[in-house]
């Protein structure tokens, strides 16, 4: 049962909430909230990316590859707030997600030596969030990434190819087109949508 | 719509387009394993999903049934997948099954959205499908958010005590549940090597007999304990393969 797009989404903002949370840990609730505007106009600005109102207000799959291949940028705002050590965790925590989310929502096989390092990279990943930040509690998303991820790519040989993309994009599809669909209740432009695909294949 | 129907149209499509696209399974050195038996339907009186996890060198079809709230105006929108094929998760290689307006994925609207389609599901995975000649068994996946895979397994969520729903892990150790906490482990042990408790399908069986109208006193869900409903409190509208 691989869930890859909502890791992606729910890990990402895990990372970026424990940004947050290192600060508030070392230097107080306040500096917290101003880093916090400091990390979302970084993102805007630097990062170039923002949440997707349409998207329940968080960023989207690509958004969220985008937001770890910058991950210099927003690990440069700890810097001066927190302990070294906590900047360097951060940090690698960052590049460690970035390899892991490009293999598990790549939507093709991957070979041998690349399952191993997922493996070994999620192991690494969750470990160093715990041990860094013993406030983390592991949630189901962590677990999944940790363990039955990687036992299901092992397995499978891809965890991108059976994801929940594709439901996902009849979403963007159907707010897209839905003029074409209207009708006088919301339960008939559905109908009229499935009616319509339902020809076109 | 019909669910079998259109499966089959599609894979008759791929085949004669030659676009089917072989998913074999891996063995434990992740070597690819050749699929050299055909699928052989099992007789009327096998119990469960019977060709749910078939051996891996049977020949096979790795279809998934997702399922998620979303959009602008929110909507439950219920695709089947097929990943034989190259870019299946290109829409227009899917086959959107229903949709439905609906804010949160709810139990009872998703179980009548889902009643009218999952007999014809079950029907798939235990006939398998035929392509180029050859019965394939179909490896079925579900797939979704996080909601909507508890929606369907019928559980509690991911707050629940037994968050996990693919094995028994307990969310955190607690003096209420010491003893599921040293059985089962919990999800903050990062260190121990993996899971060592799978989520049985025996028990999703158990579940949806416990929720059954006729389940007798003692055995109904609400009945039940933690180690006994496991996070599970309504029956499950779906049960994929697991491991037993």
């Amino acid at each position: 049962m691989p869930i890859p797009l909502h890791l992606l989404l729910g890990i990402t903002l895990r990372l970026l909430r424990l940004a947050v949370e290192i600060v508030i840990s070392c230097r107080g609730s306040n500096d917290g909230q101003t880093f916090a505007y400091e990390l979302a106009e970084t993102l805007r600005r630097v990062v170039r990316v923002r949440p997707a109102p349409y998207h329940g207000g968080v960023f989207i799959g690509r958004d969220c590859h985008t937001i770890a291949q910058g991950c210099d940028a927003i690990c440069r705002n700890l810097l001066g707030l927190t302990p070294e050590y906590h900047h360097q965790a951060d940090r690698r925590l960052w590049l460690l997600w970035g390899m892991l989310g490009r293999t598990l929502n790549r939507a093709a096989e991957v070979d041998a030596g690349e399952v191993r390092q997922f493996r070994s990279g999620a192991r690494s990943f969750v470990r160093l969030m715990k041990r860094s930040f013993p406030w983390v509690s592991v949630s189901p998303k962590l677990h999944i990434l940790l363990h039955h991820a990687p036992a299901f790519l092992e397995r499978f040989g891809s965890v991108g190819l059976y994801g929940e993309q594709a439901v996902e994009s009849w979403h963007g599809f159907f707010n897209q087109n839905a003029a074409k669909y209207t009708a006088e209740t919301a339960v008939g432009s559905c109908a009229n949508l499935i009616r319509a695909m339902a020809v076109a294949r | 719509m019909s669910i079998k129907a259109a499966v089959h149209e599609k894979l008759d499509a791929l085949s004669a387009s030659n676009s089917f696209v072989e998913r074999l399974l891996r063995d434990e050195h992740l070597q690819p394993v050749s699929q050299t038996v055909a699928y052989e339907v099992p007789p009327a009186d096998y119990p469960g999903s019977g060709a749910a996890a078939p051996p891996a060198n049977v020949m096979d079809v790795h279809l998934t049934l997702g399922l998620d709230k979303g959009g602008d105006t929110s909507s439950v929108k219920i695709v089947m997948g097929v990943i034989n094929q190259r870019r299946p998760q290109k829409p227009g290689n899917t086959i959107l099954v229903a949709v439905c307006p609906a804010n949160k994925d709810r139990y009872d609207e998703v179980a009548e959205m889902l009643s009218e389609h999952l007999e014809q599901v079950r029907q798939l995975v235990r006939e398998g499908v035929v392509v180029g000649g050859v019965r394939r068994a179909v490896r079925l996946f579900l797939s979704g958010d996080y909601e909507a895979l508890c929606t369907v397994h019928g559980h509690k969520g991911p707050s629940a005590t037994m968050p996990c729903l693919n094995c028994l892990s307990t969310r955190a150790p607690s003096s209420a549940h010491a003893d599921l906490d040293t059985l089962y482990g919990t999800l903050q042990d990062v260190d121990r090597p993996t899971p060592s408790h799978p989520r049985p399908a025996s028990h999703l069986v158990r579940m949806v007999a416990a929720g059954a109208p006729g389940a007798s006193p003692g055995q109904r869900i609400s009945d039940l304990s933690q180690a006994g409903h496991r996070s599970i409190d309504r029956p499950p509208l779906f049960m994929p393969a697991l491991h037993d």
